[in-house]
């Protein structure tokens, strides 16, 4: 066993895994300019193996990915430190600056696992207390009777595959995925198979996914609402569909709806003004800031912030970006990110640059002292 | 920490399989499950005030008007309508449906992404026509530069026998608009001066 750990121990690996890592840097950089950031980020840093399609419909793989880099890293460190570390004081600082490296990568990986991105998209006046992700979505059943708050019953994406039953005690009825459609082409017209809602109005061709940043698929999946095992009806229901449908369950009525997925927040933001500075004479944005009211009850909280570029909104635990800006500058785009991990990237680079330092300082004060042994030596 | 080989032979083994297994183990962290929530409504107090704390103004005394009092949906489109058109029941694709004095209809639809793109969209407004298909670059000859409101957009003029479509599409906010006139092309024809100036009116607020 402790051969084979010196063996993976070798800096001869760390070399190469180091040259990779440039390497897909390099290629996922400069692959950015031909597809969406998303697409580059899961292709290159959020896999394993980087693919390529080559024109007769095969793939091969061209280059390790990020997840195998950091695991080859991580593991290579990990077994030096275990055959061949000396565990003394003085070479302490090294131990540090590696536990930062590692905290950094294993930052990366929780980044990459636990974040959620969404956003908030506010017209001027608009108030919300949701971020929507942009390209994630859910199938919901709502009851609105409520006086304050609607109870929502959230069916995640991965959940809709063609042929799922979805019985949950908690849920008012059960719903069984006839059909998913990642992308659709939607036109009017008489469709048979469903025979409730507005679906029975659109025709819902399937159509090929779409990528990029600023392009959306209109999903839709057929729906058979089963209670106390009798059909209700089946509904066609899509993200491109701006109403709910509605259903009656027990003589109450409820709505139900394919949407963007929705991550609720404690408070309220509002968007009270929207300012985009531009370069005098030109059309080049300088800056651009949001002026959003913030009302927190619970925290008796109402005041106003402003988002600017450099300048997030840190509150609950999530931080809000500005992020972009659309329909003539009455329209803000603010990025929502919850980040567990986010605090650990800070505290790797503290620690390295501690080790570092003590590293060097160690060393230091040992030539030096060196140095003037040797001084005294020659005088002598 | 004398004799650190000793010291770690009882560590290497575990440590490394807890590594290892953590790591393979974080992927199936994500699995989704079905929620159940309470959703309040978006608070927003009529004539509450709101000072910000960064500006270094006091803002006691501002009063934010209408706008402030409520709560918006997005990509709310306003316009101008012209004399003599009428609004009627939209639908729930529709967002609005008018019909104009020569009793042509607009429809106007917003749907997320390019709806299959340009091509697709032309050519199925063609066999709703009864037109065959066109190849990329005939339907990219026949598309013409349009505006709704100051957002760039194109314009697409189809006509078969009596029948006649005038649409004008254009990306706004991530959505593809589109204004859908149809009729016959004598009911078109009369409509169009309206149409131009309604399309110059339009605006998402």
């Amino acid at each position: 066993m402790k051969k084979t750990l010196k063996k993976f121990a070798s800096l001869r690996i760390t070399v190469v895994v180091l040259i990779a890592g440039m390497m897909l840097v390099l290629a996922g950089t400069l692959a950015q300019s031909q597809m969406p950031i998303r697409e580059a980020q899961k292709i290159y840093f959020q896999s394993f193996v980087v693919w390529m399609p080559l024109d007769n419909g095969m793939t091969i793989p061209v280059l390790l990915g990020g997840y195998t880099i950091g695991l080859i890293m991580l593991a290579n460190l990990t077994c030096a430190y275990l055959t061949t570390y000396k565990w003394k004081l003085k070479r302490s600082g090294i131990l540090i600056m590696h536990a930062g490296i590692v905290m950094l990568l294993v930052g990366q990986l929780f980044t990459d696992v636990f974040s959620v991105e969404s956003q908030m998209v506010l017209n001027h006046g608009d108030a919300k207390n949701y971020s929507e992700a942009i390209f994630d979505f859910e199938l919901v059943i709502i009851d609105p009777s409520g006086e304050k708050s609607d109870t929502v019953y959230s069916i995640p994406r991965s959940k809709l595959t063609t042929g799922n039953i979805i019985d949950d005690s908690r849920m008012p009825v059960k719903v069984s995925i006839m059909e998913f459609l990642p992308n659709a082409n939607l036109t009017m017209g008489v469709n048979t198979i469903p025979t409730q809602g507005f679906g029975k109005q659109v025709k819902a061709l399937p159509a090929p996914l779409v990528q990029g940043d600023d392009r959306r698929n209109a999903s839709c999946v057929y729906v058979d609402l089963i209670h106390k095992d009798k059909s209700l009806g089946r509904w066609l229901l899509s993200t491109a569909f701006i109403k709910s449908d509605t259903v009656d369950i027990d003589g109450k009525t409820y709505e139900i709806q394919l949407r963007h997925r929705r991550y609720m927040l404690p408070m309220t933001i509002q968007l009270q003004e929207f300012e985009h500075k531009r370069f005098t004479g030109t059309n080049t944005p300088a800056a651009f800031s949001s002026r959003i009211r913030l009302i927190d009850t619970a925290q008796n909280e109402d005041r106003s912030f402003t988002i600017s570029m450099n300048q997030p909104l840190r509150y609950a635990g999530k931080t809000f970006y500005q992020a972009g800006f659309a329909n003539d500058d009455k329209t803000t785009i603010l990025q929502v990110v919850r980040n567990p991990a986010a605090a650990l990237p800070y505290i790797a680079c503290i620690l390295v640059t501690l080790g570092m330092g003590y590293h060097f300082i160690t060393h230091f004060i040992k030539f030096r002292q060196q140095q003037t042994k040797r001084d005294t030596q020659v005088q002598a | 920490m004398q004799n650190p080989s000793r010291f770690l032979n009882w560590l290497q083994h575990p440590a490394l399989l807890t590594l290892i297994c953590s790591l393979l183990v974080l992927p199936g962290c994500g699995e989704e499950e079905i929620d159940v929530y309470e959703a309040p409504h978006a608070a927003v107090a009529p004539n509450a005030t709101a000072h910000d704390p960064q500006d270094g103004q006091d803002h006691s005394g501002h009063n934010h008007g209408p706008e402030a009092q409520q709560a918006t949906t997005s990509q709310k489109l306003s316009f101008t309508l012209p004399q003599g058109w009428q609004q009627t029941e939209p639908g729930n694709m529709v967002l609005h449906r008018f019909v104009t004095p020569s009793q042509a209809n607009l429809a106007i639809t917003a749907f997320p992404g390019d709806v299959g793109g340009t091509i697709a969209n032309v050519n199925r407004w063609r066999g709703q026509l009864g037109l065959p298909t066109e190849t990329d670059a005939q339907v990219t000859a026949a598309l013409k530069p349009d505006k709704l409101g100051k957002q760039e957009a194109h314009r697409i003029d189809l006509a078969n026998d009596s029948k006649r479509l005038v649409v004008t599409f254009g990306m706004i906010n991530g959505k593809t608009w589109f204004f859908k006139l149809t009729g016959t092309s004598d009911q078109i024809e009369k409509a169009l001066p309206a149409f131009g100036t309604f399309l110059t009116s339009v605006n998402w607020q």
